[in-house]
């Protein structure tokens, strides 16, 4: 063993600000933006990272755009702002992937064209002129031509383009917005029942106060706190998005309750994911974290048992589990704060004690597995395709295939 | 090195590679000879990004290197 000394610790890294900003292509974005009739706003996980989301929110209420969110990006305008769509793509609200087929400008900022957000290509705002925004510039034209590309950093270029762009009253457009939300509305089943999918993760969230931090695994618990979790702020929302792994989530939130110990970190993971990380449950209690971690809990792999259920002709095969784990018993074993949402009498109030006691703790949420997410998107499918609960029928599968 | 593995994991065929160093002997330029397709734009931003990758130039099909080297590689 040997004895080191240094006077310092080696400085963190600095971002390089080597850009210049492409003066005539801002213009020329400035003038697409203000021609357009119908625009909406497209913020993805760019615009987390470099913490650009206040002049994004400045930009988008300047010119009143409807703005839809990548998973990723979601934080960066609140979920219940007036102007936000929500998320798009795959398992968007059906008003948002309608609003998209309709749009006539397309700002991309932070933004990268993935499939889960596209859907087929082809058809994805096939009428609209993209002004793309990306740090990246081998991100642009990559997968949609863009009308202007801009490689920038996202604050940099906003505050180039915003003294160029004319502000906008709410018009037409917003009412046609507003007509589609009533057309095409987002239904979530169950949602006053705190023991359904759903239903727990809107009282969740109605009874957490103070600072949160919202993590999740990979699958429909994922999902479903994509779309109904009502995020407030930038970096709220930890996910591992694009690389889905699947026990990212326990670890991430112990990361979150240590830089942050006087926040709640709530958990949302599903019975397979949380095995994939489940010793981390050793580390929360060591360091006894406010570490809520809910197991949405279906006794299977989820959102492959739905794919193949919908899909595979109910083929279900390596994604269903014959032996039911007892994560409360688990958690025990842990010296964890445990509770069973599946054998209480009042759920409200062990939700309320699980959340209020500080400290580390586990809450198992059974949830039927037929409980699927919707809307979805087929694979290969267009947005506009989406698969709504109640118009699964056999007949859809086979236009589907075809 | 990071340029063949670029391309290796994206299963773009390098049809010839040379590697030499220059006359600054912290530099070295590397010629790829690769066919035309669809996806070249993308590799060579990809290259762009590469921390070792000081600059990439393209050049036509009839450049002579892999010509006058080629001479060395006949059966």
């Amino acid at each position: 063993m040997a004895l080191v000394e240094f006077d310092e610790w080696p400085k963190n890294g600095v971002a390089d600000n080597n850009f210049s900003l492409d003066m005539q292509s801002i213009q020329d974005a400035a003038t697409i933006i203000n021609e357009a009739k119908r625009p909406i706003v497209y913020v993805g996980g760019g615009a987390i990272h470099s913490e650009a989301s206040e002049s994004v929110q400045a930009l988008i209420e300047k010119l009143n755009a409807p703005t839809v969110m990548t998973l990723m990006g979601l934080g960066a305008l609140p979920s219940r702002h007036p102007l936000s769509l929500g998320m798009l793509g795959m398992h968007a609200a059906p008003f948002t992937n309608h609003a998209l087929e309709e749009c006539d400008a397309l700002i991309a900022l932070g933004a990268r064209f993935d499939d889960r957000a596209t859907g087929k290509v082809a058809q994805f705002c096939p009428d609209a002129k993209i002004v793309h925004v990306d740090i990246d510039a081998s991100e642009l034209n990559k997968i949609k031509n863009a009308k202007i590309g801009i490689v920038a950093d996202l604050d940099d270029a906003i505050e180039a383009l915003s003294p160029l762009i004319d502000s906008k009253e709410a018009d037409e457009w917003n009412d046609r917005i507003e007509q589609l939300k009533g057309e095409y509305p987002m239904y979530m089943p169950d949602l006053v029942d705190p023991t359904s999918a759903y239903g727990i993760i809107d009282h969740v969230a109605g009874m957490l106060e103070g600072e949160t931090y919202i993590t999740t695994d990979v699958g429909q618990h994922q999902m479903r706190v994509a779309q109904a979790y009502p995020f407030e702020y930038p970096r709220q929302w930890l996910t591992s998005g694009g690389l889905g792994t699947m026990g990212f989530g326990l670890p991430a939130a112990i990361g979150a309750a240590l830089e942050k110990p006087e926040a709640t970190v709530v958990c949302f993971t599903g019975d397979g994911s949380i095995l994939m990380n489940i010793q981390e449950l050793i580390t929360a209690v060591e360091e006894n974290l406010n570490v809520k971690i809910f197991v949405c809990n279906n006794n299977s792999l989820g959102l492959v048992h739905q794919q193949q259920d919908l899909f595979y002709e109910k083929r279900i095969f390596a994604a269903n589990y014959s032996r039911a784990v007892d994560f409360v018993k688990i958690a025990e074993g842990f010296q964890m704060d445990s509770f069973d949402l599946g054998t209480c009498v009042d759920p409200m109030s062990l939700i309320a004690n699980a959340l209020a006691k500080p400290g580390p703790a586990l809450i198992n949420v059974p949830i039927d597995v037929y409980h699927k997410v919707f809307p979805m998107v087929p694979p290969g499918g267009a947005n506009k395709e989406m698969l709504l609960r109640d118009r699964v029928t056999a007949r859809t599968m086979n236009q589907i295939k075809q | 090195m990071h340029v063949c593995s670029l391309f290796a994991r994206r299963v773009f065929n390098v049809d010839g590679v040379l590697c030499l160093p220059t006359g600054d002997v912290t530099k070295s330029r590397l010629w790829l000879r690769v066919k035309e397709d669809l996806r070249l734009e993308q590799m060579i931003l990809q290259l762009q990004k590469l921390e070792d990758v000081l600059a990439v130039r393209r050049h036509g099909a009839s450049h002579a290197v892999f010509e006058r080297i080629g001479e060395y590689f006949r059966e």
